[in-house]
């Protein structure tokens, strides 16, 4: 019996579908709010009255933000960082996930490289030790220093080599015994039949470059330099009243002020949710998952 | 919730833009004159005859030929810049080249996180020429001889302006100095500069015919009349009586005012009648405080979530006709007041200084107002650059009074924030108030300097009717905090911190537990979750726990001065 | 066996850069560690610095309110990761259910938006939802029941932590189940079909066990987060009056060594936390190789 369109089933679509659509409301209302705060008129805004709706509707705080040249120049760093990064990143990512995704009797040392990797993600000497050591290789206010130390995410190998093993063990036999080598299976099988996989741990590469901040903050020398994140954070953060020398009130207002950190919260979000849906596409179902009989 | 800063630095900060020309009648000439009576010490042979080795002898203003670079780093928090420029291409790095002949070359600078920053390159081995430090940074860097003494640099090199500035407030030096020995340049302030003050609605005070306030008692009773009786004539009970922020501690709303109200002192070590070190939090005044706040928050004067709500949520209170009652300092009509005169053009705030709970006065309790020093690395190759550039600023700043090209122009941007050395004099924006209101009432703006000219205009524009400048009036005018604060100062109704220090061991190690002690019992308290005699367990706790270790170690530090 | 190293040989030079990256940029900075060791002053660097031995750590042990951060901490983290593995997989469940690829792809986009904002700006969202006035009061005032003070009551603020960490995080995993779901064999699925498996059962016995591998792992490693209970988040949302519960082993430490930056309590801290995950991976690990023959990693 085919499962048909049953009132039962009917009603678990209807409720299923209700269910997951108001719980992406909820997701999607903050950014809503944010974008309403960023329209309105800013003592609106600070009194609290804008909810879902501008009030008082104004564009001040985009014509504000997108005339300082901060935010273009970091946001060009930051798509520098995000694509030189990503691919560095995804790289490293293939190379070690496949070799360590086969068993001890293919490889030697399999479990010790492993646990040498996964190591690096539990223990850390701390910032200072991380700092010095970006600083003796040179890569101090420079594009490299916010794309090298972060090159490899071991999350994103160990959930990379889950889906190599996922893959049926056939395939790679077949091909290893017409004489295929290690790269070519690699890249001639495994990677694309991984899509799903690599879509996802893209995704995820490309979202810790774009939101990453704190290293911008600490190896640029100059606030001119820093990616689109650590601007970010500065702004939201407000101004770091210790530090000041001298500062006119009107300034502290327009600094603080809560329409143009809302704007550049969204302007600053908005390319990735662009990126996402993208890639969406190769979340597709196994492509060539039956082509193997037995 | 956002974290709210060190308001004490805020105010600083935000009073260091406010220069002041000093009623120089007596202005020393700070130029040229060097060399008679600052012989330097150590013998140094003099430089005469021999013009072009970049360094005359003792004299303040000698320009360096051939220029010479110094590398510095600093933060870079709020300041602004004008098309095209930056920090090494503005007003003062070009003032600095032709009158000094320094260029100032940037290693790094910061937007906020400049602490971190310099621990990792101090950490790393790099330190910049000249620097700015906070004090605990400063005691570690003199600890580790990194630093050079600068004593006998300032005796030499400082004008006599430069140093009148300097030493008016002798503490402030003696902060900079260790053993004797001058180890940094305090950026010189004003202390009624983190002045904290009543502030209230006079237009609700006005519709609901109630008298200006007077004592704390009439305090609480405008609290309950504003959380009662509708004050913003909207029908709804939705107005609280008094502001009250997380932390009690807020960038705009603050208790301090009210502690002071009852002669207490939080927050602050200073010396009682008998000369000891005491801190204010244990001290009974402050339970008394405390019990009134209790009080009133049973009463329902106080907003029963205000341990959730940080700065923002209280700008929205002010700003939205919510609250009629804060304790904030002078310059907040330039924030969340003028939010809430653009929301709602009615509004009228106004302050009356620090009311008392009894029939004596209450002091004003006030910061020290060093919180930052600027130091010089051991060993840079031209030390007295330091004292050089600072000369150059108070001689533009109080001699020739160049306000509008260097410090407060009319364009709007902080180049305040731009100079490296930076010196306030006391009082300076107090000093603003009272010529701004002589011109005022005489109609009569001739006497003023370009940047008092400039508030005053605006205040003008405000009276006018331009709501958008109230906030001048606020900040300035007559319902400004000055004249409360000028009465306290001038009836000598002070209260600074006898303490002023950097943080010592046992601060640093227990420091942590006793604030959190501290703040967890106060907000019990006053929420109405502990009993009052709670307070008495909070403070034998403290004792127990370093309160009077700490005590013990200031007195030790004391007797080190 | 000298053929079979040479076979393998393609297999450790791919390894070859993973290797580079991981001794220059985290193995030589672990070096550091030794700063939990040391009264650390940025001035004196690492070389310089006083040694004093494992005082750091008795310092933090013996500081009054270890023991209750120490608990909160564990006890949020653990709601944490609990509900952060049912719900999305729950919600991945559900997703896949939908036919219109459409508002599938829509709903997978708008689930993982508040992932992107910080914790900053949610704090300022979530103190208005919560507080007396806000909307979760207003409804429950509707439904008739009592204002709930969410944010200042010990007995309700860490759950208020977990829910929106959940909230703000799941979007996140439910993308992994989803990539695994999506690589589950058609075939299975046609099977159980003809085996007249409705639904519900089809998602019992086809999609959870082919997920399973998936789950098990993202399971352990979130294990390793058990003394992380979001600095981050309860920075912004806590406040004096629940310290008792909300504070976290993070916020403890920031707060004792805020005054001068105590580097070498928070290594040590730091130190301590990697030790407790570095346990519960290993024994995670080593479970699940027993018990269900699968190897993490």
């Amino acid at each position: 019996m085919v499962s048909g369109d049953s009132i039962g089933n009917r009603t678990f679509n209807f409720l299923n579908i209700l269910l997951l659509v108001s719980v992406s409301l909820l997701c999607l209302l903050p950014l809503v709010h944010i974008l309403a705060v960023s329209f309105s008129k800013s003592s609106a805004a600070a009194a609290g009255v804008v909810k879902l709706w501008p009030v008082n509707f104004t564009i001040n705080s985009y014509q504000f933000i997108l005339k300082k040249p901060e935010f273009l120049s970091s946001m060009n760093i930051t798509l520098i960082r995000v694509i030189v990064g990503t691919t560095l990143s995804m790289l490293l990512t293939v190379l070690s996930a496949y070799p360590l995704s086969k068993d001890r009797r293919a490889l030697k040392f399999r479990t010790g490289y492993a646990w040498f990797f996964v190591f690096t993600m539990l223990f850390g000497g701390g910032l200072i030790p991380w700092y010095m050591t970006i600083k003796y290789l040179g890569l101090l206010d420079s594009i490299w220093g916010l794309i090298l130390p972060s090159a490899l995410p071991v999350y994103n190998i160990i959930l990379l080599l889950n889906f190599f093993r996922s893959l049926p063990v056939e395939l790679e036999e077949s091909a290893l015994m017409d004489g295929a080598g290690y790269w070519k299976v690699l890249w001639k099988i495994f990677v694309p039949l991984s899509m799903p996989a690599l879509a996802t741990v893209g995704l995820f590469t490309i979202v810790g470059h774009w939101n990453s901040w704190f290293d911008g903050l600490i190896l640029m020398n100059s606030p001119s330099n820093y990616p689109l994140a650590s601007y970010l954070q500065t702004v939201i953060r407000g101004v770091d009243l210790t530090k000041l020398t001298g500062q006119d009130i009107l300034t502290l207002a327009s600094v603080n002020d809560r329409t143009a950190k809302a704007a550049q919260i969204f302007v600053g979000t908005i390319p990735i949710l662009l990126v996402y849906p993208f890639l969406q596409k190769y979340f597709v179902k196994g492509i060539v998952l039956g082509s193997v009989k037995g | 919730m956002n974290r709210s800063h060190p308001k004490a630095m805020a105010a600083l900060i935000l009073a260091c833009i406010m220069i002041v020309v000093t009623a120089c009648a007596g202005g020393e000439n700070g130029g040229g004159n060097s060399k008679a009576g600052m012989e330097s010490p150590t013998g140094e042979t003099g430089t005469t005859g021999q013009p072009d080795t970049g360094k005359q002898e003792g004299d303040p203003f000698a320009k360096y030929d051939p220029p010479v670079e110094v590398t510095a780093a600093r933060d870079l928090s709020g300041v602004r810049f004008r098309e095209g420029e930056s920090i090494e291409n503005n007003v003062w790095s070009k003032a600095y080249e032709e009158e000094l002949g320094i260029k100032i070359k940037y290693a790094w600078t910061t937007q906020g996180d400049y602490d971190q920053k310099l621990n990792v390159s101090i950490a790393s081995g790099d330190l910049p020429d000249i620097f700015p430090v906070n004090g605990t940074q400063l005691k570690q860097l003199v600890d580790s001889g990194q630093l050079e003494d600068l004593t006998d640099l300032f005796e030499t090199y400082a004008t006599e302006l430069t140093k009148k500035i300097v030493k008016e407030d002798p503490n402030q030096l003696k902060s900079a100095s260790f053993k004797g020995r001058l180890m940094a340049i305090p950026k010189v302030g004003s202390a009624t500069d983190f002045s904290q003050v009543l502030w209230m609605r006079k237009d609700w005070l006005d519709r609901l015919q109630l008298p200006e306030p007077k004592s704390m008692d009439d305090v609480a009773t405008i609290a309950e009349a504003f959380v009662t009786q509708d004050p913003d004539g909207n029908g709804k009970a939705d107005t609280y009586g008094l502001a009250i922020g997380a932390g009690m501690n807020g960038t705009y709303t603050s208790l301090r005012g009210f502690f002071n109200g009852y002669h207490s002192y939080p927050n602050s070590w200073f010396k009682d009648e008998s000369g000891k070190f005491v801190y204010g939090g244990v001290q009974p005044e402050t339970r008394n405080a405390l019990a009134k706040l209790s009080e009133m928050y049973k009463a329902g004067l106080i907003d029963k979530e205000f341990a959730i709500k940080g700065d923002d949520k209280l700008v929205e209170q002010m700003a939205n006709d919510k609250v009629g009652i804060n304790y904030g300092p002078w310059w907040i009509p330039g924030g969340p007041l003028q939010a809430n005169k653009d929301q709602n053009p009615n509004s009228s705030w106004k302050a009356y200084g620090i009311p008392s709970a009894d029939d004596k006065p209450a002091k004003i309790q006030l910061d020290f107002p060093v919180a930052n020093y600027v130091v010089v690395k051991k060993g840079a190759k031209h030390p007295e650059a330091a004292i050089k550039m600072l000369n150059l600023m108070v001689k533009l700043a109080y001699e020739k009074a160049e306000i509008e090209k260097y410090f407060v122009p009319s364009d709007g941007y902080p180049l305040n924030s731009y100079p490296l050395l930076f010196a306030s004099q006391v009082n300076g924006n107090m000093n603003i108030h009272v010529h701004i209101m002589q011109a005022l009432e005489t109609n009569d703006p001739s006497a003023l300097n370009a940047e008092e000219k400039m508030y005053y205009d605006r205040i003008i524009a405000y009276r006018n009717g331009d709501n958008k400048m109230w906030f001048q009036e606020g900040t300035y005018g007559n319902v400004s905090a000055w004249p409360g604060v000028k009465e306290k100062v001038d009836q000598g109704l002070l209260q600074t911190p006898d303490f002023f220090g950097a943080v010592t061991n046992t601060m640093s190690q227990k420091g942590g537990v006793l604030t959190k002690l501290e703040l967890e019992t106060f907000t019990k308290i006053i929420m109405n979750e502990a009993p009052i005699e709670e307070f008495d367990r909070f403070v034998e706790n403290w004792h127990k726990l370093g309160g009077d270790e700490i005590a013990k170690e200031i007195e030790e530090w004391a007797g080190n001065l | 066996m000298n053929r079979k190293t040479i076979r393998q040989l393609p297999l450790h030079f791919m390894l070859l850069p993973g290797i580079v990256f991981a001794l220059v940029f985290s193995y030589v900075p672990m070096v550091g560690i030794v700063i939990a060791f040391q009264k650390f002053i940025p001035v004196n660097g690492l070389f310089g610095s006083e040694w004093i031995g494992w005082d750091n750590f008795t310092y933090a042990f013996q500081l009054p309110d270890f023991r209750k951060v120490l608990g909160n901490t564990v006890y949020i983290a653990l709601m944490k990761i609990v509900a952060g593995l049912v719900v999305p997989v729950v919600i991945s469940l559900m997703l896949n259910e939908i036919r219109f690829q459409a508002v599938k792809r829509g709903i997978q986009t708008l689930i993982y938006l508040p992932h992107f904002l910080s914790w900053v700006i949610l704090g300022g969202i979530l103190t208005d939802i919560l507080s007396y006035e806000g909307i979760v009061n207003q409804l429950l005032g509707s439904l008739g029941a009592d204002p709930i003070s969410f944010l200042s009551r010990n007995n309700w603020f860490p759950y208020v932590l977990v829910v929106s960490d959940v909230w703000k995080e799941f979007g996140f995993s439910t993308i992994v189940y989803l990539a695994a779901i999506t690589s589950i064999n058609p075939s299975v699925y046609e099977a159980a079909v003809i085996d007249g498996a409705s639904r519900i059962r089809q998602m019992w016995h086809v999609t959870l066990p082919g997920m399973r591998p998936v789950i098990v792992l993202l399971m352990t490693l979130s294990l390793g987060n058990v003394l992380n209970a979001g600095f981050d988040q309860v920075f912004n949302l806590y406040n004096p009056a629940v310290y008792e519960s909300g504070d976290i082993l993070d916020t403890f430490v920031f707060r004792m060594g805020m005054l001068d930056f105590q580097y070498g309590l928070a290594t040590a801290i730091g130190m301590f936390k990697s030790v407790v995950s570095l346990i519960f991976i290993s024994v995670s690990y080593w479970a699940a190789y027993r018990l269900v023959n699968y190897r993490i990693f």
